[in-house]
């Protein structure tokens, strides 16, 4: 059996006095796509917040590798090896793009070693090589999107919790970004995404889990969930 | 001809002065949001110190620029830890900041009138001669505030664009959150940055005193200058405080020139209305999407 990264057990967190997540529990396991899907406003952006340290939880218990997240900031978090993609355009609008993905490599203190993860990036993703030089605030949607990721690949994390990628883009930039997603599961990663179109993440997912109301209602497969039209229909408007 | 050389040399002059002034003002503005009120009494406490180095503890000049730098970045710090860093979980962090340094500054300028007495006290660490232009006698202290300021100037560029501590600070200046996912310590940032900016400042205090007398008032101009200059050229922007610091000191001095010395400043305050009627953000500002 694969070694447990992260392991949640009865998360509550919320604002204010509204529990938004009311006793989560899931486990990702080492080189595993783990997707949190449901319908919006359910509590899955606030599950990545939690698990970070941008929102503190109420109850329960995260652990990363076996060590507690609760009571540490996110820089503490990220220097444990969690990278976190947050949902939309979450750049740094006045620096150039190399500028942005090297500060994806900002806990790297080897600068030798940020400049070679900064090389093999811009060989994934040859386009961002050629906008190195621009400001972030000149691209397109989906271009930001694209360095949100490579930014996330320069920090050379245990494990990516990546935000509705998909969120506003057109569909053939979606399918871009989920080639990407696609080729960072091959290449070992472990990754724990959220998303709110499941037909997105069937194929490529080892295991979903559907939030409904800050609980989970489902855990399976995606062929399973495809299958299962009533979960489409009362969960997902499918 | 000689005029103009005259004008541009004493506009570069005060310029570099307000520029140092203005873009510590400014760093500290883009990355805590906080309008630091005490960095005019930092300038004086930068001028006092070298002078102390030098009258009383009889140290070479260079040693004294260097004390004065420390004494900066030290009192940078302590407005950090012991001022800033307590209010910033305060939901009103932009006013209560603004009232606890202006009580923080009026408390150092009160401490400077009791320890050296009102009267003003000549720079010991200033340049004296002069280099002569055409008719023009540029004096050998207004060139070397233009070299230390272009220095300093370039120093910080280079640290902002090229090294690693530079792009942290400029992170956090752009999106505190996204900086803290990646790792970047903020309050170590915050810190640093008002280092910094008290190191500008106490070097901006000193060559001022060189050229003018030390006083406990003396950063009260300056800083009210490098104010106006971080509003022109909207709060927050580096390079556009360095800017509008030079053309703005280069207007003031022009219609000094031209009308007198007394309507330099008001025709000053004049050019920042009616930018600010025209561009409310500054002139290289941008506006800012609030989400109510």
């Amino acid at each position: 059996m694969s070694e447990v990264v992260l392991e949640i057990h009865d998360l509550h967190s919320g604002y204010q006095s509204r529990d938004v997540l009311r006793g989560i529990s899931l486990a990702v396991s080492r080189g595993e796509l783990v997707t949190i899907i449901g319908p919006n406003g359910h509590g899955k952006s606030t599950l990545l917040r939690t698990i970070f340290g941008l929102l503190p939880s109420r109850k329960g218990r995260v652990e990363f590798l076996g060590k507690p997240l609760g009571g540490l900031t996110p820089e503490q978090i990220a220097r444990l090896g969690l990278t976190y993609v947050p949902q939309g355009d979450a750049l740094f609008p006045d620096m150039t793009v190399r500028e942005n993905l090297l500060m994806g490599a900002y806990l790297e203190r080897n600068a030798k070693e940020a400049l070679r993860r900064l090389d093999e990036v811009c060989m994934l993703m040859p386009k961002l090589s050629e906008r190195s030089a621009q400001l972030a605030r000149c691209l397109s949607g989906g271009e930001r999107r694209m360095v949100g990721i490579a930014r996330a690949i320069m920090a050379s994390g245990r494990l990516l919790l990546i935000d509705e990628p998909s969120l506003g883009l057109a569909p053939l930039v979606t399918d871009s970004i989920y080639r990407l997603i696609g080729r960072l599961k091959n290449s070992g990663r472990t990754i724990l995404l959220v998303e709110e179109n499941p037909a997105r993440v069937v194929d490529m997912a080892d295991r979903l889990h559907l939030l409904d109301d800050g609980l989970i209602a489902w855990t399976g497969r995606g062929q399973e969930l495809m299958s299962r039209g009533e979960l489409l229909s009362t969960y997902l408007g499918g | 001809m000689d005029v103009a050389i005259q004008i541009l040399v004493t506009g570069l002059t005060v310029g570099g002065m307000y520029a140092l002034s203005a873009i510590g003002l400014s760093l500290v503005w883009g990355a805590l949001g906080m309008l630091n009120m005490a960095h005019g009494v930092l300038l004086t406490l930068g001028g006092y110190v070298a002078f102390a180095a030098v009258t009383y503890a009889g140290a070479p000049w260079p040693v004294a620029v260097v004390a004065t730098m420390g004494a900066g970045a030290l009192m940078g710090f302590f407005i950090y830890h012991g001022v800033a860093r307590v209010l910033l979980r305060n939901p009103e962090f932009d006013t209560v900041v603004i009232i606890a340094t202006v009580g923080l500054a009026t408390a150092l300028e009160h401490i400077v009138l009791l320890v050296f007495g009102g009267q003003p006290y000549g720079q010991p660490v200033s340049f004296q001669g002069s280099l002569s232009i055409r008719t023009i006698n540029v004096p050998a202290q207004n060139l070397a505030v233009m070299v230390a300021s272009f220095l300093f100037m370039m120093i910080v560029a280079a640290l902002l664009s090229k090294t690693r501590t530079g792009r942290a600070i400029r992170a956090t200046a752009q999106n505190r959150e996204l900086a803290r996912i990646l790792g970047v310590p903020v309050e170590r940032v915050y810190a640093q940055v008002l280092a910094i900016s008290g190191v500008l400042a106490s070097i901006s205090g000193l060559l001022l005193s060189g050229i003018t007398m030390l006083s406990p008032t003396l950063g009260d101009d300056p800083m009210l200058k490098a104010f106006i200059m971080c509003v022109v050229a909207g709060f927050g922007s580096v390079p556009g405080a360095a800017i509008a610091a030079f053309a703005l000191a280069l207007v003031e001095q022009t219609v000094a020139f031209a009308l007198g010395a007394r309507w330099g400043f008001p025709l000053l305050l004049l050019l920042v209305i009616i930018t600010l009627i025209l561009r409310p953000q500054g002139v290289l500002g941008r506006v800012r999407a609030i989400r109510l």
